[in-house]
């Protein structure tokens, strides 16, 4: 059984990256939510096994999306990855605090997505 | 890994998203120049330009383009600084973003003709750093300490709507929270119908999706927002909107009696720390638009509503019926003898040559190739796959083959609800085809090809295969055929598309939504398409799918029977015939023909279409046109052929959909209009009612 992800991004040259970082890992089960409604229509219809999302989207921010997920009994496990343009500390935190569980910078390193798509999902 | 090395088609959706973002940015940065007399900045406007350039620097990094994403990024700076308050709106920031704006637009050009093209950007750069450096400095103290605003929604504010919600208190402005639940299905229609209208007096801060929810699998939403408002007004605004509405207080009695000061403005930027500036900015325009001016294509790509090419297309139809009309014209002054009848005619001729240019021009740019289709599929086929837990592999052939927009679009839904069919019903589990002697992971080929002025296109499965002695015990309980029926192994296959009609015991999660495969049929017959489907017990599946290239203009037959015209597209029409009435022969109460050692079954369309009979066609001949889609042929009876023209074919429209048998109406030369027999629709109508017949 491949492994569902759920990638929000807006833009969608960094969402079609995202998901050609993650297809070149191996065989997943992508879902690309272009906002943050679309990641809301989609939680509750697929059991979801990753998380990925941008913070800066129109509609429903990055960071409401985190928290939508982490006070959430049904959706808690799932790993959360922000990955965001917003390289600054305080986002960090911020995301952070929400309980994401990781936090990469754009322009981001394939190879460190990829890292991290290994180690919450093995 | 840079992903500049990875393919040019990633450098060519780079090039096509950033030029919308630069074009989007334009747009903005001319209207915040334009908003600039007032000194007061459009947030929403400051924020889309800050995420422009936002994305634009995200994007230009991946690729390793750090001259873009440097000035950018130096851009996003100064933005976010300004819409945070933290530096004035002003003339020399307008002016510098502009020329900021203009140099990327120059680099992305640039690396869409050559990857290495670049620009010193220092310069700029500097500019927008000195800008910055200008500051005031913003206090580093909880400035909500004292606001009874849950945690929750203060944790998820980005710094941009912190200072938002900032803003509104410093202008004494009053802030609620609004809650409303809604249904999954319409939460975002329902939640814009809430916001908007907040919009209008006051400003959204945040919106916060929650997992409490008085609906069941519904979502609810916590909305901050501030406005000049009273808590009474508020809800008045929000009356019959089923929110609840809650005015957010302070913890001490810090009073902002200026509240009736700011009343209604779109908010102001914050002018705390900078001194106000309000010189006067009449050139600012003007310099927007040089600066617009400036901009090339960079792609060299357009995208076009296909609105806009339909009515192109349109008026190309249009022209080439007026040149029949004149046509007709020039060949009747040559008739009779009018010295200016064949300089007319020649003229014509090199106007039709002109058009046809014309009209292939306006096809070609219409057409796009079936890969966009499969590439969707692609993802339906894993997905289904993993739903089902089957092994399948999907091979794609013919990509590249091309059609009109339109179709491809219309054509999707039909193909993922045959696709999904097979996955669902046709291939078997791993274990079902070990146990059947057949490779573990199951394929399904999809192929599109063009033939003349058709595409087929395929799709066929290694699966179990539809029992055709099933299909008949099936059409047998549903009514649909009696006991004596005989049908051929095609008809048999063809019960498959009658309404009613579904091999499925129960309806599965995958192919089931209520939607039969006459479903599918009706919608590829709307395209003047054909369906067929063989299959072998234990081999496959197979459904080919015969659509035109295009709808746009055909070149149509046009027919006589008794006082009415039809017109059949000449795609379908493989030959016509004189007919003399002793050739003809009836096999199972059906007019047939012998046709070169074959059997062609005719259709008198006088009957099919119940005109009263009248005695004056000729008894001894007649005419057939010999019509076919695929491998099916039929013969239609009708009373004359009057020749070939162009048409446009137009649809009938909702309050006529009913009606069958017509893929629609075309615009004739002469301002008739006349129906255009829907040949598919036809074919299977006839094998249908003939069967009806029987019972």
């Amino acid at each position: 059984m491949s492994k569902k992800i759920l990638v929000t991004e807006d833009s969608s040259t960094m969402r079609a990256m995202i998901c050609a970082t993650i297809e070149a890992l191996g065989d997943f089960d992508i879902f690309e939510a272009p906002n943050g409604f679309e990641a809301l229509r989609l939680l509750p219809r697929e059991k979801f096994d990753l998380v990925i999302t941008d913070i800066n989207m129109p509609d429903i921010n990055g960071l409401e999306l985190v928290s939508f997920v982490k006070n959430n009994d049904q959706y808690r496990a799932i790993p959360l990855i922000i990955v965001s343009t917003e390289g600054s500390e305080r986002d960090r935190k911020k995301g952070m605090g929400l309980g994401a569980d990781a936090y990469l910078v754009k322009p981001f390193d394939p190879a460190e997505l990829q890292e991290l798509i290994e180690k919450f999902l093995s | 890994m840079s992903w500049r090395d990875k393919s040019s088609q990633a450098i060519k959706e780079f090039l096509g998203e950033a030029e919308e973002i630069l074009e989007n940015l334009n747009a903005d940065l001319m209207e915040l120049s334009q908003s600039a007399d007032s000194g007061d900045a459009n947030p929403d406007l400051l924020n889309s330009i800050f995420r422009g350039a936002h994305s634009l620097k995200g994007l230009s990094g991946m690729f390793g383009f750090s001259d873009i994403a440097e000035l950018s990024h130096q851009m996003e700076n100064a933005l976010d600084h300004l819409r945070l308050g933290k530096i004035p709106f002003d003339e020399p920031l307008v002016e510098t973003l502009f020329d900021a704006f203009e140099t990327l637009g120059k680099l992305v050009y640039g690396k869409g003709e050559d990857e290495q093209f670049t620009l010193d950007v220092s310069d700029l750069v500097d500019r927008l750093d000195a800008l910055i450096k200008g500051e005031g400095t913003v206090s580093e103290e909880d400035p909500f300490a004292d606001l009874e605003i849950d945690r929750s929604i203060l944790d998820v504010l980005t710094e941009y709507e912190e200072h938002r919600l900032l803003e509104n208190l410093k202008k004494g402005r009053n802030l609620f929270r609004v809650q409303a639940s809604f249904s999954l299905t319409s939460f975002d229609t329902d939640l814009a119908a809430i916001t908007e209208t907040l919009k209008e007096e006051g400003e959204i801060i945040s919106t916060l999706p929650s997992p409490d929810c008085e609906i069941e699998d519904g979502i609810a939403f916590q909305i901050l927002v501030g406005t000049p408002l009273s808590e009474d007004d508020v809800k008045k605004l929000l009356d019959g909107k089923n929110a609840t509405i809650e005015a957010v207080g302070k913890k001490s009695s810090k009073t902002q009696d200026k509240a009736e000061d700011a009343p209604k403005e779109k908010g102001a930027q914050a002018r705390a720390e900078v001194p106000a500036e309000t010189d006067a900015k009449e050139k600012k325009s003007e310099d927007g638009a040089a600066a617009g001016a400036g901009m090339r294509s960079i792609s060299r790509m357009v995208r076009v509503d296909i609105d806009k090419l339909d009515v192109l297309m349109n008026i190309v139809g249009e022209l080439v019926i007026a040149k029949g009309t004149i046509t007709e014209i020039a060949e009747t002054l040559r008739i009779e003898g009018h010295g200016l009848g064949s300089d007319l005619n020649k003229a014509t001729r090199v106007l039709e040559r002109r058009l046809s240019e014309l009209q292939k021009g306006v096809m070609e740019v219409r057409m796009v190739p079936v890969r966009q289709l499969f590439d969707k599929t692609a993802r339906v086929v894993r997905k289904a796959a993993h739903d089902m837990s089957k092994k399948i592999d999907l091979e794609i052939r013919g990509a590249d083959t091309e059609l009109d927009k339109l179709i491809i679009e219309d054509l999707s839904d039909p193909l993922v609800h045959i696709i999904r069919n097979s996955v669902d019903h046709g291939i078997e589990t791993p274990e079902e085809r070990v146990a059947a002697g057949k490779p573990e992971t199951g394929t399904l080929r999809l192929s599109a090809a063009q033939k003349g002025n058709h595409v087929e296109i395929e799709i066929r499965d290694d699966g179990r295969g539809i029992d055709p002695e099933k299909i008949r015990r099936k059409a047998l309980e549903r009514g649909l055929i009696d006991e004596r029926t005989e049908l051929s192994r095609e008809e048999v296959y063809d019960l498959l598309f009658m309404p009613g009609f579904s091999t499925a015991d129960k309806v599965s999660e995958i192919s089931g939504r209520g939607v039969g495969m006459d479903v599918v049929k009706s919608n590829i017959s709307a395209l003047s398409g054909m369906i067929d489907i063989d299959s072998r017990v234990g081999e496959g599946t197979t459904l080919s799918i015969t659509l035109p290239i295009t709808l746009a203009i055909i070149k149509a037959l046009i027919i006589r029977v008794l006082d009415n015209e039809f017109a059949i597209p000449i795609t379908s029409v493989m030959e016509t015939l004189m007919v003399e009435s002793a050739s003809l022969r009836t096999i199972e109460g059906r007019e047939v023909i012998e046709l070169r050692q074959s059997t062609l079954p005719l259709v008198r369309l006088s009957r099919l279409f119940n005109f009263p009979a009248s005695g004056e066609s000729d008894p001894d001949n007649f005419f057939v046109v010999v019509v076919g889609m695929a491998e099916k042929r039929l013969g239609l009876v009708v009373d004359e052929l009057l020749g070939q023209q162009d048409v446009v074919i137009k649809p009938l429209g909702n309050i006529l959909s009913f009606v069958k048998g017509f893929a629609g109406a075309a615009e004739m030369g002469n301002r008739k209009t006349i129906l255009v027999l829907d040949v598919g629709g036809l074919m299977s109508e006839s094998l249908r009612g003939d069967m009806a017949s029987h019972v």
